[in-house]
């Protein structure tokens, strides 16, 4: 399963393949990343039919991720790739938006790796 | 500048202005012919004391001397007076528990002897002592006992200068400028009463030094002055060279260094005293060491650090080691600067005064960080921070109001002016109509009846006069009440800007929080994974896992560095301005408060967003400013900027994208730092307030309406450097900075 992780802070990248670098080894999961809102629209735009989930950051500087969840449900519905919201501010506003532009999960930071990775087998299998 | 005032209360107080210089010559006259041990010599004694500072030595047999005459001889009021003068001069050898406890001595027996005057003296000299060490409160204490007690003598010149003494502790120690004002004003009017000049003179320097304190200097200068010119009448070269002294620090402390180095050769010319040399000499030497005048700096410095050691000045010692160590410091010579910093910080830790404890443990936190000895920098730098924040240092840090004040002084003045010129109308008036009388009839009827037209004359003219002065004193006071306040809402906004940056903060430290507990994390496992494969033998796999460790050690560090780097920031912000200039990346300041700007306000509402921009110039040279006070007029830019924005979002339609950007570029001899928005911009009838204090468009309780007036103050008076506003009404806006590069 192709996961791609949008976030601003480029540490999130070594973070997360040593995270599931057991999953990875294993090629049950395999992730992309990009730094920027516009960065994912770019990669989406050319393997948009290979990514299956998008984690993305909600704060980040120039498109939010909020921006970017909106434009993936316009722009991309056939399949769907299902997307999760990952933010510092996990307030009720936040959560709303992200629910009614269509996010399929809420996550909060620091966000529980353990947790994420069930809900991520849970989608896998 | 405590050291200043350490002598000037000294000198004030107990030489009682009167140091004629022929009193002085006719008294040693008398000491050396009269040798008879009766109470003439004893009151000679004291006396001699009370008009100049004696070498210590000196000093402390002649002060015994008189102490064992008046003892001997059951000569009470000799014995008090003898006390008082034996603890000064005990208390110069540096031992306060000797000296205090003599005084309590000449306290309890001029209180026996009903003796008001001397009594008043006592409470005097208790007073300074406490204040030297720092204990204000009790020192105001003593002074209002004192006061007291020269209120029952009824010598209004004795009680103008307890009152003087009042005053200037409210404002050198307290910094409650508004009390000071009362007492000197208080000290004046009975100095007037008793038409004594030397009092007058005294009162004149109380309110110079107020006005020193905040920051009023041409009124300072005219009250010195004045104080000055009612000396050069009197022949007090001891006086005149404490006002010049004064003057001098004056000028010091407000960086106009050849002014200060004119006073201070002025005042050596009035001096003969190794101490007041000492005092001068050393103050020279700190104007240099800020003037870079390196060699000048330690020509003074020696030449007064060898005469504070024979003269036991200890006091001095630790002024000077901490000039000598700044000295060093500027020639990158970390060992020396400790060597004398070291010196006078045991020395200022023995004697207890916090000021020379501040600043040489400033000298040696900065001289350890040069050499890389983080562990002793930091534990001095925290005794330094202690000691700093427990002077209270009423920091007067600009004059933005003073123009507003100015104005209704200016206003008062003018009255007081036009009824100057009412009061010589009707004297003319008089004058001539009392000639006319004369003229006419000469006779004794008119003449009496001249007579009692002058006095009802009079009488109407000294009713003037007071009504002129009541208004001048309460035009006084308000002007001190006005500086306090504007002081306290400076210090408002000061923290209000600090509550914008809490939030932004809390933010910018969580990430790299997260990532140090998850790396920390991951290692945890990867180093179980390390120990199977070692158990395997499987030495490759177990080196490619060492090094992944390795790897994430290295970002844990990083990240803590990162949050260390930011909790530092917060301090030096919310921290008093240092007013230290250091080279500053400008680069790095902006994209710093951009952020913290961004996430403060993104914190306090969730919807904000804003793409920023960022044209930093990777050339930029550093620049000499400082950094908080620069600090916070970017933050102020880029919040008012955001503003701007999120106004503009609330009017038109979600087309809108909201964009602030920030450049820096070289721009000839200076840097220009431009923070330009796409917002709502500024319209043209309030474009030339924007900079006025109190000047807000945010609802009431949102701005202070300081944040533009104090950031035009720190870029334009702080580093000389200009504000320049470009603004078009629903376009946006662009403030451009130059600051100077030398």
């Amino acid at each position: 399963m192709k996961i791609l992780v949008v976030d601003d802070e480029a540490d999130v990248q070594p973070l997360f393949l040593q995270r599931f670098r057991r999953e990875i080894r294993e090629h049950e999961f395999e992730f992309d990343f990009a730094l920027s809102g516009e960065d994912a629209l770019h990669y989406l735009h050319d393997k948009h039919s290979e990514v299956v989930l998008i984690l993305s950051d909600i704060n980040m500087p120039g498109m939010s991720g909020l921006e970017l969840l909106s434009r993936i449900r316009h722009e991309y519905d056939a399949p769907p790739p299902m997307v999760m919201m990952i933010t510092a501010y996990g307030d009720e506003e936040n959560h709303r938006q992200a629910m009614e532009r269509g996010a399929n999960d809420f996550l909060t930071k620091p966000l529980d790796f353990t947790l994420l990775k069930e809900k991520l087998k849970t989608l896998s299998e | 500048m405590k050291k200043t005032i350490i002598f000037l209360t000294l000198i004030t107080c107990f030489t009682g202005l009167h140091a004629q210089e022929q009193r002085v010559k006719k008294v040693e006259q008398d000491l050396k012919t009269h040798k008879q041990q009766d109470t003439l010599r004893v009151n000679r004694l004291n006396e001699l004391q009370n008009l100049i500072v004696l070498p210590l030595d000196k000093a402390d047999s002649m002060a015994n001397e008189a102490l064992l005459i008046s003892r001997k001889l059951n000569y009470k009021e000799g014995e008090v007076e003898s006390l008082i003068v034996l603890s000064r001069v005990i208390y110069r050898k540096n031992d306060q528990r000797q000296a205090r406890s003599l005084l309590d001595q000449s306290i309890a027996l001029a209180e026996k002897l009903d003796d008001k005057e001397h009594l008043a003296n006592a409470y005097a000299t208790m007073s300074s002592f406490n204040n030297l060490t720092g204990e204000s409160k009790q020192a105001l204490e003593y002074d209002f006992k004192s006061e007291a007690a020269a209120q029952k003598t009824q010598n209004k010149a004795l009680i103008s200068r307890r009152q003087a003494g009042i005053s200037g502790l409210y404002a050198t120690s307290v910094g409650d400028y508004t009390k000071a004002m009362e007492w000197a004003l208080k000290a004046e009017k009975n100095a007037e009463e008793a038409n004594d000049l030397n009092a007058m003179a005294g009162s004149w320097s109380a309110m110079a030094t107020i006005f020193t304190n905040i920051g009023d200097q041409p009124n300072a200068i005219a009250y010195y002055q004045k104080a000055l010119d009612a000396n050069k009448k009197l022949g007090n070269q001891a006086l005149e060279f404490n006002l010049l002294n004064r003057i001098g620090e004056m000028y010091r402390l407000t960086d106009k260094y050849p002014e200060a180095i004119k006073a201070y050769e002025e005042g050596l010319s009035k001096t003969q005293l190794p101490y007041n040399i000492e005092l001068t000499q050393s103050n020279m030497a700190d104007v240099y060491v800020r003037l870079n005048n390196l060699p000048m700096a330690f020509k003074y410095a020696f030449i007064s650090l060898n005469s504070a050691k024979k003269i036991n000045d200890t006091e001095g010692e630790e002024w000077i080691d901490g000039i000598l160590a700044r000295a060093y410091l500027k020639l990158n010579k970390p060992d020396s600067a400790i060597y004398y910093a070291t010196n006078g910080y045991q020395k200022a830790i023995h004697t207890g005064t916090i000021e020379f404890k501040r600043d040489n443990s400033a000298a040696l936190a900065n001289a350890y960080n040069i050499k890389k000895d983080y562990n002793n920098a930091y534990k001095y730098y925290r005794l330094f921070i202690s000691y700093r924040d427990s002077m209270s240092n009423a920091e007067v840090s600009n004059h933005t109001n003073l123009l507003q004040y100015n104005y209704s002084l200016a206003k008062k003045q003018a009255q007081i002016t036009s009824l100057n010129q009412e009061k010589k109308m009707q004297y003319y008036f008089l004058a001539g109509s009392a000639g006319i009388l004369i003229l006419i009839g000469a006779t004794g009827i008119v003449l009496y009846r001249s007579n009692r037209q002058k006095q009802k004359a009079n009488t109407l003219l000294s009713k003037q006069k007071r009504e002129i002065e009541e208004q001048r004193d309460q035009t006084n006071k308000v002007l001190a009440d006005l500086k306090l306040t504007q002081n306290q809402l400076i210090q408002s906004e000061k923290m209000a800007s600090l509550g914008e940056l809490t939030a932004g903060i809390a933010h910018e430290i969580q990430n790299p929080l997260n990532f140090i507990n998850n790396f920390a994390e991951v290692n945890k496992e990867m180093i179980e994974e390390l120990e199977d494969e070692l158990k395997n033998g499987n030495t490759d796999a177990a080196l490619a896992i060492a090094n992944d460790i390795k790897a994430n050690e290295e970002k844990i560090n990083h990240h803590g560095k990162r949050a260390d780097g930011i909790v530092k920031g917060m301090l030096q912000h919310s921290r008093a301005s240092s007013n230290v200039k250091e080279p500053t990346d400008i680069n790095k300041l902006a994209d710093e408060y951009l952020r913290l700007a961004y996430h403060g306000l993104r914190a306090k509402d969730k919807s904000f967003n804003a793409e920023m921009v960022t044209n930093f110039d990777p050339k930029l040279p550093q620049v000499e400013v400082v950094p908080q006070d620069i600090g916070r007029v970017l933050l102020n830019l880029i919040t008012n900027a955001f503003y701007a924005t999120q106004q503009k979002k609330k009017i038109i339609n979600s087309d809108y994208k909201p964009t602030l950007t920030v450049s820096t570029a070289l721009n000839g001899k200076s840097i220009r730092i431009k923070v330009k928005d796409n917002g709502i911009g500024i319209p043209d009838n309030i474009k030339d307030k924007i900079l006025q204090p109190f000047f807000t468009t945010k609802p009431t309780g949102e701005g202070t309406g300081l944040g533009l007036s104090l950031s035009y103050d720190t870029i334009v008076k702080g580093h000389n450097g200009k504000i320049n506003i470009e603004s078009k009404e629903g376009e946006g806006s662009e403030f451009i900075i130059d600051l100077p590069l030398a």
